[in-house]
């Protein structure tokens, strides 16, 4: 009996203490995690380096777990970036660039670029083909679909499956209502490459009936954008 | 089916109406096979019934084919033909059908029937044959045709041509100047006057002799030297002697030194000179006999007894033109076939102020775009099967080209600048206004929209679009710019379309606070 009850003391103690120290290893196997634990910290009031808060409590993420928390987050505080869309469907190939540089976005393709400057709660939509320049004044306030998606991602949202990022299967549906294509296409796919904790690239992958449509999105040039607006003949 | 039977009734009434002034012997009596078929201004009725003329009784197959684009202004009747490029040829009316569909860009083929009598060994109509408003081939003297002119008149008759000409079209098709040729395959009479040579000639031009050498495209000969037609571009001027050639039309004389308005890109048109009734007319073949004149059966052809399939053309008063293709040679059944002068009675009958017979036998075809926009051979081809034939007439629906303008000599008209700053929104081409344009043209991957606005509706196709726009002048005082250099502008297909519009969402909502 003695003997039984020193080896539940034991074990109550290993347990406590594998309590106490919250690094787990991450998907690739790897225990990044920085494993310190604070015998006087009061668990509540401040979370670890590998912990967040939700409601009040402190929930531990591992590496890729956390490494996604920071980079959602960093992404909702982006204010300039180069973003290249790259769609594949068929044979064909289309690729679009937007730039983004705080105050002004500029989106181009082979036919035009199309800059767009906010004023208050209007913003101009000035298009320049060649040699000439269109203005008119569009809302720069359409909360009907959620376009700019990635900054509504959360970090138990994907799973890790060959290093890459994977969108789980349930929250698929929340890609494709706010892009909000034609309801033929179904998003079947969406991996996700995170670098210095930024967004470096999505692949998301459509299909409808025996079609595929893979949409590519690049993130480039973090902080370094920089756009002039055109000075040009104006269409009437 | 009501209307049809009101219809038959009606038919047979209207041709067993006793006809005042024509033959009392005369009856045709349709059967109650008769029907009809109208769509797009266009009429074809086909009738079965017999035929009593002088105590002969007959089975006659008739097919009926009318239009009248006098009234409709879509409606037009326009010529084919099936010749090579130095030579003459026949193809069948679904070959000369389909030639028209492959010239034509904006016009659509209703139906038609065959032609001229032509020299089977080659194709050559008899007649003349006039074709957009070129002269290629005169034909033999006295020999009557048919002729359309944009205004919708139809005239039948024989053409008096003068001598031939020299005509200079600019790349629109306009006329820059004529000069009168003064003689075919001879040297000039004088320093005033210019000659033509065609390859019939066989020669070699000697040397010392002024000479403007045109590349032919086409050139059309009479092997009896009777008509000449050539068409191409200038190749060069020499003295130097000059072997002729079917590519080419060698044009002599000393006043061609003078002539020094001639782009590249225009076009140069050797051809008889068409004066008279026929002058302005954009589309003439020819037939043989005349069967009805100032609404009368003309009496020239009683003696003659032969029976055959016939193909006839007929004007009514109030412009409507019809064919008519009459089976006969007994095939598939017991019709023989139809005798000049009771064609000459039917085509009265049924309306004709004037009336021509085209070529018949079995030649005689008619073809028509049925619900479905095939094309039946509505008669029974004598051969037992479609014969080609040397040219028909045909009835299209759309809008033709521009006639040619005659422009100013010499052309001292100032020079419209190009538009400026094309833009597409949408389906919308705009552009810049150029002062003093009186209307824009725009070509879009090669077809060619007028506008009278600095603007085009247009819907432009999914992929790569070249666009191009000019100003058009007033034919008076300005002359129409040249052509812009070709943009490009992409048209994506939809689900594309719908990112980059995402995208354009999202460049907005980026902005938003």
């Amino acid at each position: 009996m003695k003997r039984f009850s020193l080896a539940f003391v034991l074990m109550l103690l290993f347990a406590l203490a594998a309590c106490g120290d919250q690094t787990t290893p991450d998907d690739n196997g790897d225990d990044n995690g920085n494993g310190g634990n604070d015998d006087d910290q009061d668990i509540v009031e401040t979370c670890e380096e590998n912990q967040i808060e939700v409601d009040g409590e402190c929930i531990t993420l591992n590496a890729i777990e956390m490494r996604r928390y920071d980079t959602f987050n960093n992404m909702q505080e982006v204010n300039n970036y180069r973003l290249i869309t790259t769609i594949e469907l068929g044979d064909e190939t289309e690729s679009f660039t937007l730039l983004w540089d705080d105050q002004i976005t500029k989106i181009s393709d082979d036919n035009e670029d199309v800059y767009y400057v906010r004023d208050g709660d209007i913003c101009e939509e000035i298009t320049v083909q060649g040699t000439v320049k269109n203005t008119v004044n569009v809302d720069c306030q359409d909360q009907s679909q959620n376009q700019i998606f990635y900054t509504a991602f959360e970090y138990d949202w994907f799973k890790t499956e060959d290093g890459t990022g994977l969108l789980i299967d349930e929250h698929l549906s929340f890609v494709e209502e706010a892009l909000n294509f034609d309801d033929m296409w179904a998003l079947e796919r969406l991996s996700l490459d995170v670098s210095q904790l930024m967004i470096n690239q999505m692949v998301l992958l459509f299909v409808a009936d025996e079609e595929t449509m893979t949409i590519t999105f690049e993130f480039e040039d973090y902080g370094d954008v920089s756009i002039t607006l055109p000075e040009m003949a104006v269409s009437e | 089916m009501k209307k049809l039977m009101l219809l038959t009734l009606v038919l047979t009434a209207f041709i067993l109406a006793p006809a005042t002034g024509v033959k009392a012997t005369y009856r045709f009596e349709t059967d109650i096979r008769t029907s009809e078929f109208y769509t797009n201004n266009v009429r074809h009725m086909y009738i079965e019934g017999m035929l009593n003329y002088n105590g002969d009784s007959t089975k006659q197959r008739i097919n009926y084919f009318s239009a009248n684009p006098l009234v409709h202004d879509d409606i037009h009747v326009v010529v084919a033909d099936n010749y090579l490029d130095y030579s003459w040829g026949n193809g069948t009316p679904f070959v000369l059908k389909d030639n028209i569909h492959e010239r034509y860009d904006n016009l659509e083929v209703l139906g038609g029937v065959n032609g001229d009598f032509y020299d089977t060994s080659n194709g050559m109509p008899i007649g003349a044959f006039i074709k957009d408003f070129r002269v290629l081939h005169n034909g033999i003297a006295s020999r009557h045709i048919v002729g359309f002119k944009d205004s919708g008149e139809t005239i039948i008759g024989v053409p008096e041509f003068a001598g031939h000409e020299l005509v200079i079209f600019d790349r629109d098709g306009d006329i820059r100047n004529k000069i009168n040729i003064d003689g075919i395959n001879q040297m000039p009479a004088n320093d005033e006057a210019i000659t033509a040579y065609f390859a019939d000639s066989e020669t070699t031009l000697p040397d010392d002799v002024y000479k403007m050498i045109i590349s032919a495209d086409l050139t059309k000969i009479d092997e009896g030297g009777r008509s000449h037609y050539g068409e191409g571009a200038l190749y060069k001027t020499t003295e130097a002697a000059f072997d002729t050639d079917m590519i080419y039309v060698v044009l002599v004389g000393e006043p061609l030194k003078d002539i020094d308005y001639i782009h590249e890109d225009d076009t140069l048109v050797v051809q008889r000179q068409i004066v008279g009734d026929f002058e302005g007319v954009r589309f003439a073949l020819g037939g043989n006999q005349m069967l009805v004149e100032n609404g009368e059966p003309t009496d020239y052809w009683h003696s003659r007894p032969f029976r055959h399939p016939r193909t006839a053309v007929g004007v009514k008063e109030d412009g409507t033109v019809f064919f008519l293709a009459v089976d006969g040679r007994d095939y598939p059944e017991f019709v023989p076939g139809i005798r000049l002068s009771e064609l000459g009675e039917l085509m009265a009958e049924l309306g004709a102020v004037t009336a021509l017979n085209l070529d018949g036998g079995g030649s005689t075809g008619m073809i028509i775009r049925n619900h479905d926009l095939e094309y039946d051979y509505v008669n029974y081809p004598s051969d037992g099967r479609v014969r080609p034939v040397t040219n028909g007439a045909f009835f299209v629906q759309g809008s033709l080209d521009n006639a040619p303008v005659h422009l100013p000599f010499p052309d001292e008209r100032e020079t419209l600048s190009s538009p400026q700053n094309i833009f597409i929104d949408g389906r919308n081409i705009v552009f810049d206004d150029v002062a003093h344009a009186s209307a824009y043209e725009i070509i879009v991957n090669g077809q060619t929209y007028r506008s009278l606005t600095p603007m085009l509706d247009v819907d432009l196709e999914t992929g790569l679009n070249n666009i191009s726009v000019r100003a058009i002048g007033d034919y008076e005082d300005y002359k129409n710019s040249d052509f812009t250099e070709d943009i490009t502008y992409t048209v994506y297909n939809e689900p594309v379309k719908d990112v980059l519009n995402r995208l354009k969402d999202m460049a907005r909502n980026l902005l938003s606070e």
